[in-house]
């Protein structure tokens, strides 16, 4: 599935590792795990990545019967928040504005890094293309004890699961 | 009053054939569809017609063609439409609706489009076939008098 995929690629990732915040534990095990689907749960790790898909159409639909196998061509609109907070402890800057936006950058170019026609996901899903980008803040949140801000990244990716 | 009876496109499959006998299915299309028979008329008006409107008189019917469209896969059976193109294959033709019905025709592929390739759009394929006397519907048949026999082989 995709989305497991898109989370084991990016907290594997060797430029967006460095970006991830971690918990303490997660310290400890050098687990990069600030990757959230959905929701960015209560005091959990910052700066993260939240993913949501928006929608998902078949994009190679044709008047042939259908069966349940794997391997339907999706042309899926995904949206990545990039979440940071003030204070937090990115290595790279202190401000969770410019963290977000630090974030954000990178993982657009790591995104489409996997706009080769052919690129795979840990899990084996196959990225076929992707395209059609677009980037903008959202406004910020009243975080615990800090603001949190968000820059969103919503992209369409063409892709085949295999299983 | 009764509910309305309505058919949806999946299933509709169009077939080649160059016996009559072995039919392929063209595979991965989006839509096919004949652009309409027409009726090619002739102007009879003259002094003695009546009103004020022509009299036309229609002296023969062609079927036209068929468009078909859809996603390009590179499978065999897409390939060979463009081979019977390249060769002017006349070939046999029948659509199956999904309603248990037949339409059967004769056609030569007189346009292939084997591929179109855009940014951030999926491979394509087309073509047009140009129906070669008239389309035997559920309700009607060739009207094999009215064409060449040497050319149809009634």
């Amino acid at each position: 599935m995709i989305e497991s995929g898109f989370y084991s690629w990016a907290v594997s990732n060797s430029a967006l590792q460095p970006l991830l915040g971690r918990s303490a534990n997660d310290k400890t095990q050098k687990i990069f795990s600030a990757f959230y689907f959905s929701f960015l749960p209560k005091n959990s790790a910052r700066p993260a990545i939240v993913l949501d898909r928006l929608k998902s159409p078949d994009a190679a639909d044709t008047l042939d019967a259908r069966t349940p196998a794997p391997g339907t061509l999706i042309e899926a609109r995904f949206q990545f928040g990039s979440v940071a907070e003030d204070s937090n402890e990115n290595p790279v800057n202190a401000s969770g504005y410019l963290s977000a936006a630090l974030l954000s950058q990178a993982l657009r170019r790591q995104l489409a890094g996997l706009a080769t026609g052919n690129a795979d996901l840990p899990d084996g899903t196959l990225i076929k293309d992707v395209y059609d980008w677009d980037e903008f803040d959202a406004h910020y949140e009243l975080g615990g004890d800090s603001y949190i801000y968000r820059r969103i990244q919503q992209v369409t990716v063409l892709f085949q699961e295999t299983s | 009053m009764a509910n309305p009876q309505a058919y949806n496109g999946r299933g509709t499959v169009l077939s080649y054939s160059i016996d009559s006998v072995t039919w392929t299915a063209v595979p991965q299309i989006q839509q096919f569809e004949p652009d309409g028979s027409k009726q090619i008329m002739e102007d009879q008006t003259n002094l003695s017609s009546p009103g004020n409107f022509t009299q036309p008189f229609p002296v023969q019917v062609d079927s036209g063609e068929f468009t078909f469209s859809g996603i390009y896969s590179g499978a065999l059976a897409q390939l060979q439409l463009g081979a019977y193109h390249a060769s002017m294959t006349l070939l046999y033709w029948q659509a199956q609706l999904v309603d248990g019905s037949f339409y059967t025709f004769q056609a030569f592929v007189s346009q292939f489009k084997p591929f179109s390739a855009k940014i951030n759009k999926l491979y394509t394929w087309s073509g047009k076939l140009r129906v070669v006397g008239g389309i035997q519907t559920p309700f009607t048949t060739f009207q094999a008098s009215a064409f060449d026999p040497l050319v149809f082989g009634f």
